[in-house]
């Protein structure tokens, strides 16, 4: 099936005017976004995705690359090229406040988008303009009114129901609830949920708001300075990131939970720590990091709407069949996968090492005690603890997790060269 | 189906904004000054063109016997030398110059709103085309030319004031150019674009709409300085030819006179100062309507009636009120701040009360419109003109803040209490390096020497983790990165060691990792300083970050207060709860959210019970039958439910 938009190699160059310099604004971007798909564009201010969006609604010409719509090369569009195309895509753009020209009626600002259709009569055009209105839930009164008789949330209303009107393909969606409450926000976005699912419209969805874009997009683009970092099917790029600079925007995105919180703060202090003193206390601070990472990763768990600890029941099974050091060493490593968040994909490369160490240092020190049981007793009752949403005991538990063992309570009665995992139910 | 017709604002709300948004003419015509100089300007309008049939006397009707006339019953405005009546003269001399004011009016606007709207918006080689022409008219000596052009046509008018129109019109064409630009950058014309709208509609439909005042008020001056020029060709006898009466011939006949009888300047200059007059009023008139004033209108104030006025409650306490804590450094008690509108004023922070204490995190939540920013506004005193603090007290460190003048109140802010804004940038002075601002708090709140507050100004940009402190001080805030900006808006509020910092929206505008950054920063200052904080946000992620405490506000009230993690993991109130859940944090992707229907509702028109009863989805009669108490959950925990303390139904 060929992409309904497709972007290849689009670099833009804003001029610089006097002493200042010419600005690269995207640089070789390539996209695909298929009919009724929506695509999200994520990145910081400056990354060009608003840019990327300006290019594909005609507003920018690009330095080079091609931008094809439906099959056609609409990269140099003419002018009159672009009207026509203009029923095609279509916009909503973030400032409720400045996107209506406020001399204008709303049905005169709503039906504008009707231009470029054959001609149809007034009370035609009218009629669509208010089962429009009222799809989008505003009543026949608005059609005679001013921009600034509506709220925030009412002109955005307007605003999509104006950019749907002439039944477009593609909707770019240009930080369109950034400046919006977040209830207001809420019934922005179901409402294009709503109207992509009832109409099959494809949007290209640009925010600088993870979650939201996570929320609404199939799959996602991240764009830093320019250019494309990353780009995949919206669960993948937001649970495994593959590139560094898409997971450090997500380990910045916040939760509203002030216990995950407490607990990423006490991971990325660790890290912080770690990174600062390379020399003195490696061995001391890489342990801190490794239980406050491991508190973190049962903490995120059971944040979850259904908390399970899948990984480390699967890794619990294994290393009863297996044993041995590594099997204990794989189970600290499921912890850390319980989440995507702690998982090995979303640790920086420079703290792997230091967690690597940590975690063989200790599992080797539970295993020379001769009391690898214990330490895999402790994991199955977490694993308990979790699957059953037991939080204060999971957390205890996992702060706990290398408190010293009374000798006969754990001891499995043999040398440390023999760790027998056997069943102890 | 989420679409859900938001609730109704009241009729002020809509007055209001139809004002903003259509009333440009109503506007103008509340203005009195600007009705007067138009009827004036149509009184002598409508004479001038009647002048063939309401005038007394012909123009060139003369009484030699009663020259030099003083204003009488039978001639008005009195006689000129041979006798004639100066008023019927006036009249008919006025058909030529408003004549030529037409005509020179006519040619300068279209020569110019033609030029300058196609340069803006067409931009490429017509902007290059028709600004460089606008140059080349500019450097042409008006004055020679027309005399040139009256040389040339025989003292013809018509040529010279459309001359002068062609002269005038690059002034205009330049005005319309730029408020051209000013409207291409705006979204809605990006809109029209990709409506599919073709150049010259967006042209008609939305470029004239946004260039119409500015080119109104350039245009009546167009019209006042045609006025003057054409007297002033009638004046050096170079257009109409005497004994032809013109309004400049006219001044010339009475400078002659002016030995013998002062008199007949009067009506003759008078003319001429009243019409030009008139059209620069009402082109002030206009530039006024246009932004939104109505100059004219206003009623008589004092510049101490609209200075913030701070007093005590006329109610007393309700039940459910906690006292002040002892212990605390901030403690608001009762505090309502209004705002005037109208002839009374209305609540916008409607009775609250909050106490912090030393070393403490507390966020102020909710939507935009509850109240959060004035309620900081009101303990800080830094309110909009004509501002109400009414509140039983504000103690700061046990300091009534209430009983303070305003000068007293200045030694508070900044040094005791600090503040950092939501727009870092903008807090900043443009005009000066942020090394010096900085340096400029220190000495105004530690009374350092120069020397000392560079040093210390130097210390605070490394505790808030600048870079290169030495560079950046050297730097003007347009140079700073948002982050930065606001690392140095912080240091700022350091700079007068303060115990409690309120940041309004901190975060806001900045993108993700600059905040946790700010937020990190901002966690580590309190641990070291034991800085108390006040935040207020809307982003729940941000009080989950930060605060140990979070108050919820609705419609001016606070309708929850409780530590953060009870109020998120166990919220109370059922709009706390609502809010809570219509975050998109964690939401099943592509799912519909839940969402509260409707809206805020505004000040002035809050309903009688509970303020979210309209939205709340365990309505029952008794919550809009009367006042709702703030219901006590123990430990300085409470929600504003009636449900609360009825069963457990809302903690379910």
């Amino acid at each position: 099936m060929t992409p309904l938009l497709e972007v290849r190699d689009l670099s833009v160059l804003y001029r610089g005017r006097g002493r200042r310099k010419d600005k690269v604004a995207l640089e070789d971007v390539s996209l695909n976004l298929s009919e009724g798909e929506t695509l999200g564009l994520v990145g910081e201010s400056g990354s060009g995705k608003s840019t990327l969006g300006n290019c594909v609604l005609g507003l920018v010409q690009p330095a080079r690359g091609t931008i094809t719509f439906d099959g056609r090369d609409i990269t140099g569009a003419s002018r009159s090229q672009r009207r026509a195309l203009s029923s095609q895509i279509q916009a909503v753009f973030q400032d409720p406040y400045s996107s209506f020209n406020p001399h204008r009626t709303i049905e005169q600002s709503v039906s504008e988008t009707l231009t470029n259709l054959p001609s149809m009569s007034g009370a035609e055009k009218r009629a669509r303009v208010v089962a429009m209105l009222e799809r989008v839930g505003m009543d026949q009164s608005a059609l005679a009114k001013f921009p600034a008789q509506f709220s925030g949330g009412q002109r955005q209303r307007i605003a999509i129901a104006r950019a749907l009107l002439p039944e477009p393909r593609l909707v770019v969606c240009d930080e369109s609830v950034s400046a919006l409450d977040l209830s207001v926000q809420a019934q922005i976005l179901n409402l294009l949920l709503e109207l992509q699912r009832e109409r099959g419209v494809a949007y290209l969805f640009i925010t600088h708001d993870l979650s939201v874009v996570r929320h609404m997009s199939t799959r996602i683009a991240v764009l830093q300075q320019g250019r494309l970092v990353e780009e995949g099917e919206a669960g993948t790029v937001t649970e495994q990131p593959t590139q560094p600079y898409t997971r450090r925007l997500i380990a910045a995105s916040l939760t509203a939970d002030a216990d995950v919180q407490e607990d990423r703060r006490r991971a990325r202090r660790a890290m912080a720590r770690l990174a600062l003193n390379e020399t003195d206390d490696r061995i001391r601070l890489g342990d801190d990091l490794l239980l406050a990472m491991e508190r973190q990763a049962v903490t995120e768990t059971l944040a979850q709407p259904d908390p399970r600890a899948t990984t480390l029941t699967v890794a619990l099974s294994r290393a009863e069949a297996k044993g041995g050091l590594d099997s204990l060493i794989e189970l600290r490593d499921a912890l850390l996968e319980l989440t995507p968040r702690t998982s090995e994909g979303m640790t920086p490369a420079a703290m792997q090492t230091h967690l690597q160490e940590a975690r063989t240092r200790r599992c080797a020190a539970w295993s020379a005690r001769g009391q690898s049981g214990v330490f895999v007793r402790r994991m199955r009752d977490l694993a308990a603890a979790i699957d059953a949403g037991d939080d204060a005991g999971a957390r205890a538990m996992v702060s706990a997790l290398d408190e010293p063992a009374e000798r006969e309570v754990g001891s499995d009665g043999a040398g440390p060269a023999s760790h027998t995992l056997g069943t102890r139910s | 189906m989420s679409a859900v017709i938001e609730g109704p604002s009241t009729d002020e709300e809509f007055r209001r904004a139809a004002e903003r948004g259509a009333g440009f003419f109503s506007r103008l015509l509340r203005q009195p000054l600007v009705v007067v100089c138009a009827l004036v300007l149509m009184i002598v309008v409508v004479g001038c063109l009647l002048a063939p049939w309401v005038s007394p006397y012909a123009p060139l009707e003369q009484d030699l016997l009663n020259i030099y006339a003083k204003p009488s019953a039978d001639h008005l405005l009195g006689t000129d030398q041979l006798g004639r009546d100066i008023l019927s003269r006036m009249l008919h001399g006025g058909r030529v110059t408003l004549a030529g004011i037409a005509q020179a009016v006519a040619v300068c606007t279209a020569i110019g709103l033609c030029l300058g709207m196609a340069a803006g918006t067409l931009g490429g080689w017509v902007e290059l085309v028709a600004m460089r022409l606008c140059d080349l008219l500019l450097a042409v000596p008006g004055l020679v030319m027309l005399l040139v052009v009256l040389g040339i046509y025989g003292n013809n008018e018509t040529a010279a004031m459309i001359t002068l129109g062609v002269i005038m019109s690059p002034t205009l064409a330049r005005v319309v150019y730029s408020a051209t630009i000013a409207v291409r950058e705006e979204p809605y014309v990006a809109g029209a674009r990709v409506a599919g709208l073709t150049s010259l509609q967006i042209m008609r439909r939305h470029i004239l709409s946004g260039v119409a005042g500015p080119a109104l008020t350039q245009i009546s001056i167009v019209a006042a300085v045609a006025c003057l020029v054409e007297a002033g060709i009638g004046y050096l006898g170079l257009g109409v030819t005497p004994p032809a009466p013109s309004w400049g011939n006219m001044v010339t006949d009475a400078q002659q006179a002016m030995p013998l009888d002062a008199w007949m300047l009067v009506p003759t200059g008078g003319i001429i100062a009243i019409v030009t007059l008139s059209l620069t009023l009402i082109g002030n008139g206009v530039r006024d309507a246009y932004m939104g004033r109505s100059s004219g209108s206003t009623k008589s104030f004092s510049w101490r009636a609209l200075a913030a006025r701070v007093s005590q409650p006329l109610t007393p306490a309700r039940p459910g009120e906690t006292p002040p804590g002892r212990e605390a450094v901030l403690s608001v008690n009762r505090m309502t701040v209004s705002l005037p509108r109208g002839k009374g004023e209305i609540p916008i922070v409607d009775t609250v009360s909050f106490d912090v204490k030393p070393g403490e995190a507390v966020a102020i939540v909710g939507e935009s419109g509850c109240g959060k920013s004035m309620t900081i506004s009101g303990v800080l005193r830094v309110l909009p003109m004509g501002a109400h603090v009414q509140a039983a007290s504000i103690t700061f460190k046990g300091v009534e803040l209430t009983s303070l003048s305003e000068r007293q109140m200045n030694s508070y802010r900044g040094t005791g209490i600090g503040f950092i804004s939501q727009e870092p940038i903008s807090s900043l002075n443009p005009a000066f390096t942020v090394g010096h601002q900085l340096e400029e708090a220190v000495r105004l709140h530690r009374g350092l020497s120069k020397h000392e507050a560079r040093q210390i100004a130097h210390e605070l940009m490394t505790r808030v983790r600048l870079p290169d402190p030495e560079v950046v001080a050297k730097k003007y805030p347009h140079e700073l990165s948002g982050g930065m900006a606001q690392r140095i808006a912080i240091a700022r509020a350091l700079a007068g060691e303060p115990e409690l910092l309120i940041a309004d929206e901190p975060t806001t505008a900045l993108d993700v990792s600059v905040q946790c950054e700010i937020l990190d920063l901002l966690r580590d200052l309190r641990e070291q300083s034991g800085m108390a904080l006040i935040l207020v946000t809307h982003d729940w992620g941000v009080v989950a970050e930060t605060c140990d405490r979070a108050l919820v506000m609705y419609a001016g009230q606070i309708v929850e207060r409780a530590d953060v993690r009870t109020i998120i993991t166990r919220p109370t109130h059922p709009y706390t709860r609502a809010l809570l859940h219509s975050s998109s944090v964690g939401a099943a992707p592509r799912q519909l959210l839940p969402v509260i229907a409707g809206a805020v509702p505004p000040p002035g028109s809050w309903p009688l019970g509970c303020r979210f009863a309209s939205r709340c989805g365990l309505v029952e009669d008794a919550c809009r039958s009367g006042f709702i108490p703030m219901v006590s959950l123990g430990e300085g925990a409470g929600a504003r439910c009636i449900r609360t303390a009825q069963d457990g139904l809302v903690k379910a």
